[in-house]
C-alpha cells in the first residue's frame, strides 16, 4: 500500500495500543506477531504468517467462530480521500478527516461512538488500486442527476431517511462495514457443517449462509439480504449474495455509493489470518450502477470478552420523530422571517 | 446511505453525502443551543437505539418541567459500565448538552455528572472512547 507509515509511527501507535489494551487484548496481540504489525500499516494481511497453525472444526472446515469485531474501522471511508492523504493517529483523526469532507460522521455527536485503539488505515478500497471507486455508468449517471434534481429536504419524510437509519437493515456487505456507524461493530460467527451463521450486533441482524451447493432462488425472490451461498476455496469462505432487492444500500450508511438491484452480485471473502485475526473482503459486482466490479478489505479482531446485546432498534427510536418535528419547526422560524412576524418561541 | 425512496432508489442511493440521518446531531439538535440542567431523574428508558433519561428541572420561577436528555445507544453504554439502575429515580444530576431543534424539552446528552463528580457517558478527553484512559476514571 502506499501510505505506509513511518518506523516512528508505527512505533507510537504500537506503544499507545499496548498502553489502552486490556491484559487479555495484549496477549492476543503478542499473538498476532507480523500480520498485527502489519495491520498498522493500513494494509490488512492477506495470508497467515508461515508456521501458522490454523485452528479447524471437528468436521475439518477452517474455524472461525466465535466473537470477532471491527470497532477500530470507524470514520475509515470506503474511498482513498482525494488531495494528499494525511497520517492518522488516532480514530479521532480519522472523524477530523470526515468531517473535514463534509461529513457524515452522521450517527451521532462522536461522544457516543464505540472506539479501539486505532490502526491506521486510511481507507478500505483495494480494488481498483487507485482507491477510488470505478466511474458510474450511463445510466447510473441519469439517475443520480435526476434524483438530486427531484429530491426534496433531508427531513421531508420518514422515507427521505436511510433503511439503516430507520431500523431496517445496513444491508451486504454494509453490515460488516463499519463506516460511519459508530457503535456495535460485533460479529459472531457459528459453523456446522452445512451451514455458516453470522449474528451482526447492529440491528441484530443474521444471516444463515448455506454451503451445500444449494442453486438460488429464482429472480423474483429478492430481499433486504439478499440470498446467501457459501463454499471453501482453501482455507477461504467465500459467500456470493444476490437476489437483493432494489432498496439496500451496499454499505450502510454514510457512503456516496450505490444501491443493490437486480444485478448485484456481492462476494465476501473471510480468510483467518491468525488467532486474532480474520481479512474480510468484499467484492460488489453492480454492473447497473459501476462500469467495473470493486473490492473492500477489512480487518475483523478477535474479541472474546465483546457481548453482542440484543438491538431492538425499534423499541424507542424517537430519532425519525425529533428530527421531521425539527425540520418542520424550522420552517415555521423561516416564514416567519420571510413575512416580517416573530417566529417560534423556542 | 440517505435516500431510499422505492422508485429512485439505487439513483438516491448515491447521493448520500450532505443530507441528514435520524442520528446525524446537526438534523436532530442546535449546536447553537447548549444546555446546563440540573434535576433529579424520573424514569430511564434503556432502549435501543438510544437511551432516554428523564429530569425534573426546577426552573428559577419555582415551576418544574421535566426535560428528555437522550444518550448513546444502550449496548455501548453497557460496555462502558453505565447500567439503567446506574441512575435511579431521584439521583441529582447534571446534565451539558444541545437542546433539540423541534424546540421541545429535549436535549442531546453529553456529559452527565452525579453529585458525586462521577461522569456518565463522557465526551472527548483523547478519543472520546469507552477504552480512553481518562474515561474509565470517569464511570
Amino acid at each position: 500500500m502506499k501510505w505506509r507509515m513511518s518506523v516512528v509511527a508505527v512505533v507510537a501507535v504500537s506503544a499507545t495500543l499496548c498502553f489502552q489494551m486490556s491484559r487479555s487484548s495484549v496477549t492476543l496481540l503478542a499473538a498476532q506477531s507480523n500480520a498485527a504489525a502489519t495491520l498498522a500499516t493500513g494494509v490488512v494481511p492477506t495470508s497467515p504468517d508461515p508456521g501458522y497453525k490454523l485452528p479447524r472444526t471437528a468436521w475439518g472446515h477452517p474455524d472461525l467462530q466465535g466473537m470477532w469485531e471491527n470497532s477500530e474501522e470507524i470514520g475509515i471511508p470506503i474511498e482513498k480521500p482525494r488531495g494528499e492523504v494525511r497520517k492518522l493517529v488516532t480514530q479521532d483523526d480519522a472523524f477530523d478527516e470526515a468531517d473535514k469532507r463534509g461529513g457524515p460522521t452522521g450517527a451521532g455527536p462522536r461522544w457516543w461512538y464505540e472506539t479501539k485503539p486505532f490502526n491506521g488505515r486510511t481507507y478500505q478500497l483495494i480494488d481498483p488500486p487507485d482507491g477510488r471507486l470505478p466511474p458510474l455508468t450511463p445510466w447510473a449517471t441519469e439517475k443520480q442527476a435526476e434524483a438530486r434534481k427531484n429530491r426534496g429536504g433531508p427531513a421531508d419524510s420518514y422515507l427521505s431517511m436511510g433503511v439503516a437509519t430507520r431500523c431496517l437493515t445496513r444491508g451486504i456487505p454494509g453490515s460488516m462495514v463499519p463506516g460511519y456507524f459508530m457503535y456495535n461493530a460485533g460479529y459472531r460467527f457459528i459453523q456446522t457443517p452445512t451451514q455458516v451463521i453470522i449474528q451482526y450486533e447492529m440491528i441484530h441482524d443474521v444471516r444463515i449462509i448455506p454451503l451445500d451447493g444449494r442453486p438460488h432462488p429464482g429472480p423474483n425472490i429478492r430481499t433486504w439480504f439478499g440470498d446467501a451461498r457459501g463454499h471453501w476455496e482453501g482455507n477461504t469462505l467465500v459467500v456470493e449474495t444476490t437476489n437483493l432487492n432494489d432498496s439496500t444500500p451496499l454499505l450502510g450508511s454514510g457512503l456516496s455509493g450505490p444501491g443493490t438491484n437486480e444485478q448485484t452480485r456481492v462476494i465476501e471473502r473471510f480468510t483467518r489470518i491468525t488467532d486474532g485475526l480474520i481479512r474480510f473482503e468484499a467484492t460488489i459486482d453492480n454492473p447497473k450502477v459501476f462500469t467495473k466490479p470493486w473490492t473492500i478489505a477489512i480487518p475483523l479482531k478477535r474479541d472474546d470478552s465483546y457481548q453482542i446485546f440484543e438491538y431492538a432498534c425499534h423499541e424507542g427510536n424517537k430519532g425519525v420523530v425529533t428530527v421531521l418535528s425539527g425540520a418542520r419547526e424550522e420552517e415555521k422560524t423561516e416564514k416567519a422571517a420571510r413575512s416580517g412576524r416573530p417566529g417560534s418561541t423556542r | 446511505m440517505r435516500y431510499s425512496i422505492a422508485a429512485a432508489s439505487v439513483a438516491l442511493l448515491l447521493c448520500g453525502a450532505g443530507v441528514s440521518a435520524h442520528h446525524s446531531f446537526s438534523a436532530e439538535f442546535d449546536v447553537e443551543k447548549p444546555v446546563k440542567l440540573t434535576g433529579t431523574v424520573t424514569r430511564v428508558e434503556w432502549t435501543n437505539p438510544h437511551v432516554w433519561i428523564y429530569i425534573d428541572v426546577k426552573r428559577p420561577d419555582g415551576k418544574t418541567e421535566e426535560w428528555g436528555i437522550e444518550g448513546g445507544a444502550p449496548n455501548a453504554l453497557m460496555r462502558r459500565g453505565f447500567r439503567k439502575p446506574s441512575l435511579p429515580a431521584g439521583t441529582l444530576i447534571v446534565i451539558e448538552g444541545f437542546r433539540a431543534k423541534n424546540g421541545k424539552l429535549l436535549a442531546n446528552g453529553r456529559d452527565v455528572t452525579l453529585a458525586d463528580g462521577q461522569k456518565l457517558f463522557m465526551g472527548s478527553a483523547g478519543s472520546g472512547a469507552p477504552d480512553d484512559s481518562k474515561h474509565k476514571d470517569d464511570k
